[in-house]
């Protein structure tokens, strides 16, 4: 070895040394889980993994399992696909999604591109993919089960027990474990290859009309941008976008308490739009045509309308609704809906 | 076992690894000034008419006669730097976020900053047109929400300042969204006065933007006619001018 290697040597050494040092040397657990090779798509920010939560091959498939298995509810009849179906970019076609205790009063909110969403749900109670996954299965009107019986049931299950020691080593099942399971499965919903990324890349061409969409989608007459920009298509804020003047529900201000949250909800993403009617908090509108229309010419304003709708002065004319629909239908991935099997 | 190449001594090599030592590793060693270096943190605060400014709940009156209440203030500044008599300076930090509503974007530190007197504190208010290109800066929500469409042009927005006004029967809200409308460049250069010998000490520097100035120094910006305005030029050149009062010197204080 040469000085000069001996030198790079003994500086990848205290570099190593700057890493964990929780690694065992030359011991081998058997039920170590596999890192997963996990790819950020072109463009899209990092994604916060939690540090106690890493993704491994065995925690996906185990989290895989566990989304589409009504073990989690308290009848066996309801898994989390029963309101989040694939084909419909894991969202629900319905306007309010029937549990075993009756329907949902909110909308189902699509599961797409939810690994670097801050918040969830559409008044963003849960902190994290973790946090929110803990819920539904203690709701009446969801799953109306218990956390210990479920983790009673898996326990009992001939295979769960053998996929939780694959996915986290050998550790006792919980609600804990189980729904970091959930978590990183859900952290792979992950949809990039619609018509707009591919011509983002110059691999494909927006029609004239979609490039008209386009171009209302970001600029102050369609001022879509505001709340619905970015590579993510959602600010990840919340908004009360005038769909009520004395709204029914809360939203945000019943969590913050604050009454100037009344009627705010999460801008969701629009990605996969086309497949996720009906919208709105409480799917009112059953078609994209419809909502457009709303922003276009329906907004109730009040004191409580965001200031970025309030100020709206322009009502579009039918080619450039038209426009805009097309432009959002661009945001469709087919290949999202096909690319995860129960 | 390797063994060193013949002629190299053992001297030789750790010579040679004491001289690269802080090339590989900037951060763990100190510079010649270890003695002298101090740290900065600079604190971003808001008020309105030198009032605290509070958000959604306050109620304030502009120059041109509106009462209005704020609902968003976020805003990019750049470049911030010390600076001595003789122009000499050194960077604190190349970009910040800063949002109100949250308090982890209402300060930030330099640390190693070299002895010597400092005579101004100087930052860019936005980006300057020629580095305002989108995505320079990070792939991160707080900034890429602040993204000003490629549609329009690109790169980012300076500030988001929002919130609802009356003026006699009319009510509504205003949108100050500053930024590169029509490529132009509205960003502005601030350089604050102060005394700070930086002599191994932790300092805090204390800036404050007056929110009230965008709307009457030397122009009063009446928020009647005037919503959205990323399009609007003539009213990104009022602003461009009124932030020549904006932001003052808070305090500086030695802890």
């Amino acid at each position: 070895m040469s000085a000069l290697g001996l030198i790079a040597g003994l500086g990848l050494v205290l570099l190593c040394s700057c890493e964990s040092a929780d690694k065992g040397v030359g011991v081998v657990d058997p039920h170590t889980p596999t890192p997963l090779q996990f790819e950020i798509p072109e463009g899209f920010p990092p994604m916060a993994i939690p540090m106690d939560n890493p993704m491994t091959v065995e925690g996906v498939e185990l989290g895989r399992k566990l989304f589409f298995d009504p073990i989690l509810s308290i009848d066996s009849t309801r898994s989390c696909a029963s309101c989040h179906l694939p084909q419909f970019s894991f969202g629900d076609p319905v306007r309010f999604s029937e549990g075993v205790g009756g329907f949902t009063r909110r909308h189902s909110m699509p599961l797409v591109n939810v690994g670097w969403a801050p918040s969830l749900f559409w008044d963003g109670r849960a902190a994290s993919l973790e946090e929110q996954a803990v819920q539904p299965v203690q709701q009446a009107v969801e799953m109306g089960e218990s956390w210990d019986h479920v983790v009673e049931k898996l326990e009992r299950n001939p295979d769960y027990p053998g996929l939780f020691e694959m996915a986290f080593g050998n550790r006792p099942v919980t609600r804990d474990l189980a729904v970091k399971a959930i978590a990183q499965f859900e952290r792979t919903l992950i949809s990039s290859n619609s018509k707009y990324d591919r011509f983002l890349a110059g691999r494909a061409e927006l029609s004239p009309r979609e490039q008209l969409g386009f171009e209302l989608f970001n600029n102050e007459t369609g001022d879509c941008f505001h709340c619905h920009g970015t590579i993510l298509f959602t600010d990840n804020q919340f908004h009360n976008n005038g769909i009520d003047v004395a709204p029914s529900d809360s939203g945000l201000a019943a969590i913050t308490g604050r009454i100037f949250d009344l009627g705010k909800f999460k801008s969701p993403t629009l990605r996969n739009i086309e497949y996720t009617a009906p919208y709105m908090h409480d799917g009112r509108f059953a078609t994209l045509e419809e909502v457009v229309e709303f922003y276009s010419s329906g907004i109730r304003k009040s004191a409580l309308t965001d200031p970025w709708l309030r100020a709206r002065r322009h009502t579009l004319s039918p080619e450039q609704q038209e426009a805009l629909v097309a432009f959002l239908k661009t945001l469709s991935d087919p290949g999202f809906l096909q690319s995860i099997d129960p | 076992m390797n063994r060193l190449a013949p002629g190299f001594s053992a001297q030789i090599a750790l010579g040679l690894m004491a001289m690269v030592a802080p090339f590989i590793f900037p951060g763990c060693g100190d510079s010649e000034d270890e003695g002298d270096a101090g740290t900065v943190t600079v604190l971003m605060d808001h008020e309105v008419n030198g009032h605290p400014l509070v958000l959604n709940e306050a109620r304030y009156t502009n120059a041109a006669g509106n009462n209005y209440s704020i609902s968003r203030l976020e805003y990019i500044a750049t470049d911030f730097r010390l600076e001595k008599e003789d122009g000499a300076g050194v960077e604190l930090k190349d970009h910040h976020y800063v949002n109100p509503e949250d308090v982890s974007t209402l300060d930030f530190t330099a640390t190693g900053i070299a002895a010597g007197s400092y005579t101004a504190l100087s930052f860019n208010f936005g980006i300057p047109g020629k580095d305002n290109l989108t995505g320079s800066l990070p792939n991160e929500m707080e900034y890429n929400n602040m993204a000003w469409p490629q549609p329009m042009g690109g790169g980012y927005h300076y500030m988001k300042l929002e919130g609802s006004y009356s003026a006699g029967e009319e009510e509504g809200s205003f949108l100050v969204h500053t930024g590169p409308s029509g490529g132009g460049d509205y960003s502005i250069s601030a350089t604050l006065l102060l005394a700070v010998e930086i002599d191994g000490g932790d300092w805090e520097i204390r800036i404050v933007m007056d929110v009230d100035e965008w709307f009457k120094n030397p122009n009063v910006y009446d928020f009647i006619g005037r919503g959205m305005i990323m399009g609007n030029q003539d009213a990104q050149t009022i602003l461009l001018a009124n932030g020549d009062s904006v932001f003052s010197l808070g305090y500086t204080r030695r802890n």
